[in-house]
């Protein structure tokens, strides 16, 4: 009987054993067959848009390789990262009638993980992040005017909503606010700030200066546009603003483009500044600046047409909107170090962050 | 299965309602003839006297409809104000439509289109020009002979901003507004021209395509 018992002992472990392998092996499989390549550095996550669903492309930046292919559930027209999770927002507009979507995505790009916050109203366009939350802004008119929504990230909850007078316009985050542009009584061109707290607005003129780009670029809210009314543009300008007062601190002129500068992004003392907006001719250039005096330095020729930009350490991140690449840049000598395949040409537009930092 | 179901349908119904010779074509065609159904825009919550008006073929082709994932090229710098965009797809029946506002438009991620989209309150509102190029075909149309209406069209189109989204009110009531109801309405009470190629309940967005007044500006599919 002591050897039956243990011959039963014996099998009773093997089978634990065996149970045991068996629940890594299950656990093992229910993991995403790419879940082992991403890895803790630094990610570039890409937008790429389809109406019936856009992609997320999720790309190791020290490995050049794209580790991550995320389906979103409609039509997502912009994305941000939330720095406080590490989670990108998806403004997920959706397509028209009955494809058009009302949420936010929160996505876990190291995960592969997909939450979805349900919002107010319809047609969210853009999203901006500050503080760990989202605010989104609806193409969706109310009495009070444009509506934004606000949507705390790590509990996937709307907090709050507002309006701002007008038609909706350029929408960033930049000095722990988010601003916006649109038009005052007269029809002039006007700049807004929304407290991030109180959601209470400020508007500052913007005199004749049409603006066609926001972007928040060390630490300062940067303004792109022209003050070439007629359309006939032939040089652009970029603007600092005072983020209390609302006015201008230093003020650059943007040549070399073919229309005045619709994004920036600031790699040390340099700002890259481009023109994509998805009208003929796409160029093929990009503009550098200094980024404290904005006096102009010149120009950096891109393999490929650049729709969309995005900083990584010394490094300019570009997507080239034509063969759906992502081109890593060294803005000092203008070689691309690497070129990276996103699976999808011909890209209608997208987008473009990064996800921790580069060592 | 269900997808096959409704892709199957969606191929019925187009061969049958839509000779595929009708797009594709770099010249407007003549006439693509269809039933007079609502726009599949048609998923707003329905109730009293309007529901009884909703055909069981709306509801289908509501059911049928749903994303595409087509790209077009449409170049929106062609445009002035007043222009009308009209869209369509295979997996999206009867299209959608829009009317661009220039004065807007700083490239296609900006808000310069004016339309309607299910949302029973203001469902009038600027869309991004971006989301006309994530569909097969795009057709560009202009009203020759009312040219010099056309920021009147515009403004009186922007100032239904913020109404409600119907598909079940009369083309008539200006209270509310479905995508191509409110280009067709535009031009119908600034210039004075009907638009929907004809006639019937609904004016399908198709219906700005047929239309004997609409010129094509281009045609990207």
């Amino acid at each position: 009987m002591r050897g039956g018992r243990r011959v039963w002992l014996l099998a009773g472990g093997v089978m634990a054993l065996a149970a045991s392998l068996g629940s890594v092996c299950w656990i093992g499989l229910q993991r995403p067959a790419d879940a082992s390549t991403v890895t803790s550095g630094a990610l570039a996550v890409v937008l790429l848009p389809r109406a019936d669903g856009s992609r997320l492309a999720v790309v190791d930046l020290a490995s050049s390789r794209v580790v991550r292919r995320i389906e979103l559930r409609s039509l997502a027209t912009d994305i941000a990262v939330d720095t406080s999770s590490g989670l990108v927002v998806g403004a997920q507009a959706g397509g028209f009638g009955p494809a058009i979507d009302r949420a936010a995505s929160l996505t876990d790009v190291r995960t592969g993980a997909v939450r979805y916050v349900d919002l107010p109203v319809i047609d969210p366009g853009d999203v901006a992040c500050v503080g760990g939350r989202a605010f989104l802004l609806h193409s969706t008119l109310e009495a009070s005017g444009t509506a934004f929504s606000v949507a705390d990230v790590a509990s996937g909850r709307v907090t709050g909503s507002g309006n701002i007078p007008g038609p909706p316009g350029l929408w960033a985050s930049a000095a722990g606010a988010i601003w916006s542009t649109g038009s005052d009584s007269a029809g002039r061109p006007s700049l807004r700030r929304i407290d991030s707290r109180t959601l209470c607005l400020s508007t500052f003129g913007l005199g004749g200066f049409l603006p066609t780009g926001l972007v928040e670029a060390g630490g300062r809210l940067l303004v792109l546009g022209t003050d070439d009314a007629s359309g006939q543009v032939t040089s652009g300008a970029v603007v600092a603003i005072d983020p209390g007062e609302g006015t201008a601190v230093a003020r650059g002129t943007v040549v070399g483009l073919a229309r005045s500068p619709q994004c920036a992004v600031q790699i040390g003392g340099r700002l890259v500044l481009g023109d994509w907006n998805g009208d003929e001719p796409e160029g093929r250039v990009l503009r550098l600046l200094d980024a404290t005096t904005l006096h102009d330095l010149g120009s950096l020729g891109v393999d490929g047409i650049p729709c969309a930009l995005a900083a990584w350490g010394d490094r300019l991140l570009v997507v080239d909107r034509e063969r759906g690449r992502l081109l890593v840049v060294d803005p000092a000598t203008g070689r691309t170090t690497s070129a990276i395949e996103l699976g999808e040409r011909d890209l209608v537009f997208s987008d473009v962050v990064v996800v921790g930092e580069r060592k | 299965m269900r997808s096959i179901t409704r892709a199957a349908i969606v191929a019925a119904l187009v061969s049958l309602i839509v000779p595929q010779a009708a797009f594709g074509m770099a010249k407007k065609p003549l006439v693509i003839p269809h039933l007079d159904t609502a726009p599949v825009d048609s998923l707003a919550p329905v109730s009293g006297e309007g529901a009884s008006r909703m055909s069981l073929l709306t509801a289908s082709l509501s059911l049928i409809s749903g994303g595409n994932a087509g790209t077009n090229s449409i170049a929106f710098t062609s445009l002035t104000d007043g222009d009308i965009v009209v869209v369509t797809d295979p997996n999206y029946f009867t299209g959608h439509a829009g009317l661009f506002d220039r004065s807007h438009y700083s490239g296609i991620l900006s808000y310069a289109m004016l339309s309607a989209n299910v949302q029973p309150y203001n469902g009038v509102q600027y869309e991004k020009c971006a989301k006309y190029r994530l569909n097969d075909r795009a057709y560009a149309l202009r009203v020759p002979q009312e040219y010099g209406h056309r920021f009147a069209v515009r403004d009186w189109a922007s100032r239904q901003l913020g109404k409600p989204y119907s598909i079940l009110a009369t083309k008539t009531d200006l209270s509310s507004f479905y995508c191509s109801k409110l280009a067709w309405a535009a031009y119908r009470y600034v210039a004075g021209v009907d638009l929907d190629a004809d006639g019937g309940f609904w004016v399908w967005p198709i219906d700005l395509v047929n239309s004997r007044y609409t010129a094509l500006v281009g045609y990207w599919g």
